[in-house]
């Protein structure tokens, strides 16, 4: 019996010193500043990153710059629990949805506006569209995104279509069908249910301007959703597309669908920013103009920052981290070590310098000046909203599965929609 | 006739031994071949071994990503797992011998209260957690996982040992106690030899388990420094920029190893039988 | 200090004083906040308004998803439990023999266990099952048709399930560590009896086994109610919501759509389901488990 007090007592002991030393303080110096900066990404952007924190930290010996970064899994997760728990870095990368979804919960992040930060070299329109929550400036564009339409031209002229074929919504049909037809296993499009998501939203655009509005409402009629579902339906039907029982595994991750890779499949709706991982080492791609329909209200094709750098409101240090960011945008030093790493850089002065070293890829470079050519309106707040995506593409997936037909989609698209946004 | 039937039936046994073993198999051999594999490679073809193989994926896996590599994630990961497992196997054996053998005023209550701890789905814990963590200055540091094994917050360990325990006859205690042991002795002189088998699993389980324990790391875990493998292993996967996903899987090879080995060593005590010196049953 | 029936062994606080402390310590804190959390509006960050028994009625009375889910996640513990456990155990019996390499077949068996939510074999599973992948080349050989083992949304849940069968090793380990428990001497008796083989299985095996059967079918229960890591990583709970397992949705609510006031009224309702089946094995094991310390 006393033995197990004892013992006891040494388990109780080792648990109390525990908690003692986790209470210990971090000591902090008056002058040199710690700034915390996290992102997501590979290889192609961490090493680029921590060279320019490094190189920004030998100019400026007072300032320690820490790098959290890590794979793309888990990152929004870790960054909501941060946030809500007071210790998110102080610089932090989001992806421009969030921008909305974070500061409507609070004053997360600060207002670049409200500081010094020089915004001439950006185009004004862009800060305003993606990087503004309630007119106030929250963040910095770190790159340019656009959607681009990417085509496998041997698959199409061993088809027999030309693989110049300025595409519409008509010949994507009526050409495109041929290669399903030559070859059963093989398809023009390779949208899986995401993707299809995508086009659908697209022909929304161009007929209605858009799905939802910023006035919270949905902006398209029925007989418009019946027109979009009774285009989509032609795909399955004459075999643009394939069956989703067989893409839907590849849902949000269309590059790693075999068919997709092999070259079974001659098209793909994507952004530049993942342009080059997804074409991979395939051959024979090129990019094209979205099809548009005549009298088309908007062309849907999106534009986008390919990621936002935003500055912690809860920071110690926003005039340091405002500093950072500056020397990431401007100086020529920083520009040219981040290189292309999160982008194409979205200032004037960022471009040029990276052009004239050669730094952006030909393709690249063509396919953003391409899609900012054809770049639409931007999405609504509340058309990027979480659960107006799930709610859009759960009907997507009933309609592409053929539980529903092209006016039952439409119905309960909107129907759906309105339940959603009557929710938010 | 009974030696051949008995040969015949051990040669069924061998057959459906080994093809099991293929399928259970099959993943890592699929792994290790992919290794070798450039990412088309990958993603198109079925087959185990690579056709043109590409070398490298280990070195360059093990050299990471960024400032810090696998020979310091791999040295986290102990830091964080073993004092994690030890003081899992030290207190679910206590709290496991406590519920099991003896009868005291709300245990019923006790046992349904920790049980039910389970029974709540983590994804709803986690912000409370973290904030309560924050509060103690917990983060970015590996006590979110020691000092919840050393309080016994594992209940899957806890009612793995009652399980154990209650197994183990009374008679065992009874004849101890004449002679002359405490609560404490027979624990440790006559209870724990018998259950070497169910300790070794809780070493088993909870090594593996806080291996690959990926979203806890990602929550309490903010300094690359301190990363454990299995936040390393993931640290280059992103969405649009491409990666080698044959140092990916070289990584988790390698990554699987320390577990492997240690199941490996473990065996024996799966394997003797208990004395059954003490039983009179 | 009598083990007897009525008289206290007061000790036995001291032996589970650490799990006492850690629940009071780390656990109830978190759980209690997560059950006002349920009333509120918590939208993860900013202040939570209480909101009274909204997030519940609307769980019953609006949400589609509830239900689907609660049925997706029915069947696969339905379906995954009990054949993980039936596999766990014949594979144990058999690894109890004297065979010869015997660590080795149980290293191998374990090895889907300690891989198990590993980065590398969720792309695995997709080539695996997918329309053109190993599964339905090796059934071609055998005469049958391809199936869209992922994408079929009758068949998906029964492939994820299968996905969880595959890491039956833990199990098994334990049913192994409880074999070595069984006396000798029991067999012996039995064999002197003249019983048989299956007899004896069911005799002495079973029964012998029983607290750990108990311990198994509770824990994987309790593990498959919440479970949502292979519906998240393979099939991210499609086709038409067919892998939508329960923890997956409240995963959703709470860090997709930022509803995690919503998510703890889900989380709340899972844990009374769970705790009602856990009630109800427990009561059934009165009749079937027999341990060493009830003679």
């Amino acid at each position: 019996m006393k033995k197990s007090v004892v013992a006891l007592l040494v388990v109780l002991l080792a648990m109390s010193s525990v908690f003692a030393s986790g209470a210990k303080e971090s000591s902090k110096e008056a002058d040199n500043v710690t700034l915390r900066v996290s992102w997501w990404g590979g290889d192609s952007r961490h090493t680029p990153t921590l060279q320019a924190m490094d190189a920004y930290s030998k100019k400026n010996p007072n300032v320690k710059l820490e790098g959290e970064y890590g794979g793309w899994d888990g990152y929004y997760q870790k960054l909501v629990t941060q946030v809500a728990g007071g210790t998110a870095a102080d610089i932090i990368q989001i992806d421009q949805p969030w921008l909305n979804e974070l500061c409507s919960k609070g004053d997360v992040f600060a207002e670049i506006s409200a500081t010094d930060f020089d915004l001439t070299q950006f185009d004004a329109d862009f800060l305003k569209n993606y990087c503004t929550y309630n007119g106030k400036l929250m963040g910095l564009p770190s790159g340019t995104n656009v959607n681009t339409f990417i085509v496998d031209t041997k698959l199409l002229s061993d088809s027999g279509i030309d693989p110049n074929t300025v595409w519409t919504w008509e010949n994507i049909i009526s050409e495109g069908k041929k290669i399903h037809q030559k070859d059963p296993s093989k398809y023009f499009s390779s949208a899986t249910p995401d993707i299809l998501r995508f086009w659908f939203e697209v022909y929304i655009a161009q007929l209605a301007g858009e799905v939802v509005g910023n006035n919270k409402r949905v902006a398209f009629t029925e007989e418009q959703g019946t027109m979009a579902f009774t285009y989509f339906k032609r795909w399955f039907d004459e075999g643009i597309v394939a069956p989703f029982s067989q893409t839907s595994l590849f849902y949000q991750k269309f590059q790693e669908n075999p068919d997709w890779i092999k070259g079974n499949t001659a098209s793909a709706w994507d952004w530049v920013s993942s342009m080059g991982k997804d074409i991979g080492t395939k051959q024979n791609i090129e990019t094209r103009q979205f099809p548009v329909m005549a009298g088309a209200k908007n062309s849907g094709v999106l534009m986008r920052p390919s990621q936002i750098l935003v500055v912690n409101n809860n920071s110690k240090n926003k005039k340091e981290a405002i500093k950072f960011l500056n020397y990431m945008f401007y100086d020529n030093e920083g520009i040219i070590t981040l290189g292309t790493s999160r982008g194409i850089p979205s200032t004037v002065i960022g471009r040029k310098s990276l052009a004239e070293k050669g730094l952006i890829s030909k393709m690249e470079e063509k396919a953003t000046n391409e899609g900012t050519l054809q770049a639409g309106n931007p999405q609504s707040v509340w058309q990027m909203n979480s659960e107006v995506i799930q709610t859009m593409q759960d009907v997507i997936d009933e309609f592409g599965f053929g539980k529903l037909t092209p006016q039952q989609a439409s119905a309960k698209m909107i129907q759906s929609l309105n339940a959603t946004l009557a929710s938010l | 006739m009974i030696g051949k039937k008995h040969s015949a039936s051990k040669i069924v046994s061998y057959i459906f031994l080994i093809l099991l073993a293929y399928i259970m198999v099959y993943p890592l051999l699929w792994m290790v071949g992919a290794a070798f594999k450039t990412n088309e490679e990958i993603f198109t073809t079925l087959s185990l071994f690579p056709k043109k193989p590409v070398f490298g994926a280990f070195s360059a896996g093990w050299k990471g990503s960024g400032q810090y590599g696998f020979n310091t994630f791999m040295l986290n990961t102990f830091l964080l797992v073993v004092p994690t497992v030890l003081f899992t196997v030290v207190s679910s054996t206590l709290i496991g011998y406590g519920f099991a053998r003896f009868d005291f005023p709300l245990k019923k209550l006790f046992f349904v209260i920790m049980l039910s701890t389970m029974m709540l789905p983590a994804t709803v814990i986690i912000i409370p957690r973290y904030i309560f963590f924050k509060n103690l200055g917990w983060l970015d540091t590996y006590l979110p996982f020691i000092v919840p094994a050393l309080l016994g917050c594992f209940p899957f360990f806890n009612f793995m040992m009652v399980q154990f325990f209650r197994s183990l006859p009374l008679e065992l205690d009874e004849s101890a106690k004449l002679d002359g042991c405490n609560s404490f002795t027979i624990l440790v002189r006559i209870l724990l030899p018998l259950c070497k088998a169910a300790m070794f699993s809780v070493v088993v389980f909870q090594f593996v388990w806080t291996w690959n324990d990926f979203m806890n790391a990602l929550v309490y875990i903010s300094s690359v420094a301190k990363y454990p493998v299995a936040l390393g292993l993931r640290m280059t996967m992103d969405i649009s920029t491409e990666f080698a996903w044959n140092q990916i899987m070289a990584m988790s090879l390698v990554s699987i190893l320390p577990p492997i080995i240690l199941f490996f060593a473990a065996q024996k005590y799966f394997v003797e039988g208990i004395s059954t010196t003490g039983m009179k049953n | 200090m009598q083990l007897g029936k009525k008289k206290y062994a007061y000790a036995g606080y001291l032996y589970i004083l650490p799990w006492i402390l850690g629940f009071l310590i780390l656990q109830l804190y978190p759980l209690i906040s997560s059950f006002w959390y349920s009333f509120t509006d918590f939208q993860l960050l900013g202040s939570a308004k209480f909101v009274g028994l909204k997030n519940y009625k609307t769980i019953f009375l609006a949400d589609k998803n509830f239900l689907q889910s609660l049925k997706v996640t029915m069947y696969y513990v339905l379906i995954a439990v009990p054949c993980k456990i039936a596999f766990a155990l014949a594979i144990a019996v058999i690894l109890n023999q004297k065979i010869r390499s015997i660590n080795l077949f149980r290293t191998l068996y374990y090895i889907p266990s300690i891989l198990g939510g590993s980065v590398a074999i969720s792309v695995l599973w997709k080539y695996l099952f997918m329309n053109q992948g190993t599964v339905n080349n090796l059934l071609a050989v055998v005469g049958i048709p391809p199936h869209d083992w992922l994408g079929d949304p009758v068949l998906a849940l029964g492939t994820i399930s299968l996905v969880t069968v595959w890491q039956f090793g833990s199990s098994m380990l334990l049913f192994l560590a409880g074999l070595k428990q069984i006396p000798e001497c029991l067999y012996e008796a039995a064999r002197i009896d003249g019983a048989g083989k299956v007899r004896i299985f069911w005799k002495i095996t079973i029964p012998e086994l029983s607290p750990i059967v108990l311990f198994n079918l509770v824990m994987q229960m309790i593990n498959a109610f919440q479970d949502f890591t292979p519906a998240f990583v393979i099939t991210q709970g499609g086709p038409l919501k067919s892998t939508y397992l329960y923890g997956l949705m409240l995963y959703n609510q709470g860090f997709k759509f930022f509803k995690m006031g919503y998510a703890s009224a889900l989380s709340w309702i899972l844990f009374f389901i769970i705790l009602l089946f856990t009630s109800l094995t427990f009561k059934s094991s009165e009749s079937w488990v027999h341990y060493g310390d009830t003679l």
